[in-house]
């Protein structure tokens, strides 16, 4: 049998077809590899509640699997771990030797224990890099050889592809994989870049298309161009937020940057905060290889947001008093005096309480005992800072 | 629930305007000389590649790689010379664990 071509508009009914597939061919094992476009429709969630077993093969988005934990990036899944951290995560689960944090060993107590159950899977599920049109061909790129592994050691198989993935011709390809490798993980190309054009001798392959909004989204002159991203993760890579936060932080499948675009155009009020989480510093922009104005979106969303009065009243009573404070330096400086000093004689429970979400899993910096406009004024006297240009102009010659 | 149709329709309506493709550079325009353009990237990857093969492989092969107790390999004349045969399927169980 040959291939076989459903499109569905949401992740539900994709999911549902899926299941469908899967239940139509008696199969209660299902190995997949690692696919944002499965996380986005809640795949995994879906098929297990309806008593499939679904084992990831990617072996970070595995990790993440038996942690019980989404994906933090969607090049690297396990970014967040340490070796230590996966040596007591398998420690607990296969009962491996908790001191051998030895990337190694660890890979191969995956392989011990995943590779039966490839090799026992009635199905197997891939995501797609990209589709090429001229041949009909799904491609997958991966440094592990699992994609190759879940799509062809089952007899059945099922890729589900987003819209955006399809791409004219194998010319195209080639410079998309050169886009991709380079800017996901700085290689010149990966171990594995597989193109499934028909499923093994005496298989089934289904290739499920995906929309969920995405056509939606190609008719929108602001938000279109998200449309193009190729999923390398360079944005997140580079993102001062992401750096320091961590992808899990910002609570939605797709993360960072190019997370903070897409994932209110999937549900706006749910994501409605998501936009705020950027300086909008465009140095996501500025890598993409694709070219995706990025920053220039997050700020629009910002916009969309207040629009459609996605800002609770608390939120918009405190963007007033920021207003105020920020465009008087008097008063900002008067605040930031107020602060520091009430940092220094309140007592504990008044800062880190349920109204102050950032002493709940972080400390507060300390006060400074200085800032620097008060460091300026005692050494600079009456100098003025310096001007856009970075030239100081100065009234009376400096003390040092 | 939506078809391909309802899909390919709305991709219809919603498509932005057109534009001519880029012309994309050749960066590394090949000469011809597959093989050694070949030989000269895994070059750079400390690889090494014989074009022509030793007349006693089994020999190179020993000689190569001392250390090696499986090799795998697409040839099937060089896995009759390797140290020790391996099926795929037994990847899962390593001797060496």
């Amino acid at each position: 049998m040959g291939h076989r071509f459903t499109g569905r508009a949401t992740h539900t009914s994709t999911t549902k077809i899926v299941y469908d597939i899967l239940a139509s061919h008696g199969a209660e094992h299902l190995v997949k590899s690692k696919s944002m476009l499965t996380e986005e429709c809640d795949t995994r969630t879906f098929l297990e509640r309806r008593g499939i077993q679904v084992t990831e093969t990617d072996l970070g988005e595995r990790i993440q699997q038996l942690d019980d934990e989404p994906p933090s990036h969607i090049v690297g899944p396990v970014f967040q771990k340490t070796l230590q951290d996966v040596a007591d995560l398998f420690h607990r689960v296969y009962g491996s030797d908790q001191e051998r944090a030895d990337p190694v060993y660890l890979a191969q107590v995956m392989r011990e224990h995943t590779r039966p159950l490839i090799l026992a899977a009635e199905a197997g599920m891939t995501g797609a890099n990209f589709a090429v049109a001229q041949t009909g061909a799904v491609v997958t790129v991966t440094n592990e050889g699992n994609a190759d592994l879940s799509g062809n050691v089952p007899k059945l198989r099922i890729c589900s592809v987003g819209i955006e993935k399809m791409i004219p011709g194998v010319e195209h390809l080639a410079l998309f994989i050169r886009l991709l490798t380079r800017s996901a993980t700085g290689e010149r190309i990966t171990q594995y870049t597989s193109h499934f054009a028909g499923p093994r001798a005496g298989g089934e392959m289904h290739i499920v298309l995906v929309d969920n909004g995405r056509s939606q989204r190609l008719g929108d002159e602001r938000f279109w161009p998200s449309l193009k991203c190729i999923r390398c993760g360079a944005c997140m890579n580079t993102c001062p937020v992401y750096r320091r936060s961590g992808g899990l932080s910002y609570g939605s499948t797709y993360m960072g940057p190019i997370g903070i675009i897409m994932m209110p155009t999937f549900d706006i009020r749910r994501y409605s905060e998501l936009p705020f989480s950027s300086t909008l510093n465009g140095s996501c922009s500025n890598v993409c290889p694709v070219h995706i104005n990025i920053h220039e979106q997050i700020y629009e969303w910002r916009q969309v947001m207040n629009a459609k009065g996605q800002f609770s009243a608390t939120k918009q009573a405190a963007m007033k008093v920021a207003d105020k404070v920020l465009s008087h330096p008097e008063a900002y400086r008067a605040a930031a005096g107020a602060g520091e000093a009430a940092l220094k004689v309140l007592p504990r429970f008044a800062i880190y309480n349920r109204l102050n979400p950032w002493g709940r899993r972080r400390e507060v910096p300390s006060p400074v005992a200085e800032t620097f406009h008060q460091w300026y004024a005692r050494n600079r006297g009456s100098a003025r800072p310096p001007d856009a240009s970075g030239q100081r102009t100065e009234t009376e010659p400096v003390r040092d | 629930m939506a078809t391909r149709e309802d899909i390919l329709a709305a991709i219809r309506a919603g498509q932005p305007a057109s534009r001519e493709l880029p012309q994309v550079p050749d960066f590394h325009g090949t000469d011809g000389d597959l093989v050694g353009q070949f030989t000269a990237a895994l070059a750079l990857l400390d690889g090494k590649s014989l074009s022509q093969p030793p007349a006693d492989l089994q020999r190179w092969l020993s000689e190569t790689f001392p250390d090696a107790s499986r090799i795998c390999s697409v040839v099937p004349r060089s896995l009759e010379l390797s140290p020790r045969r391996s099926s795929p399927t037994g990847l899962h169980r390593p001797t060496w664990m």
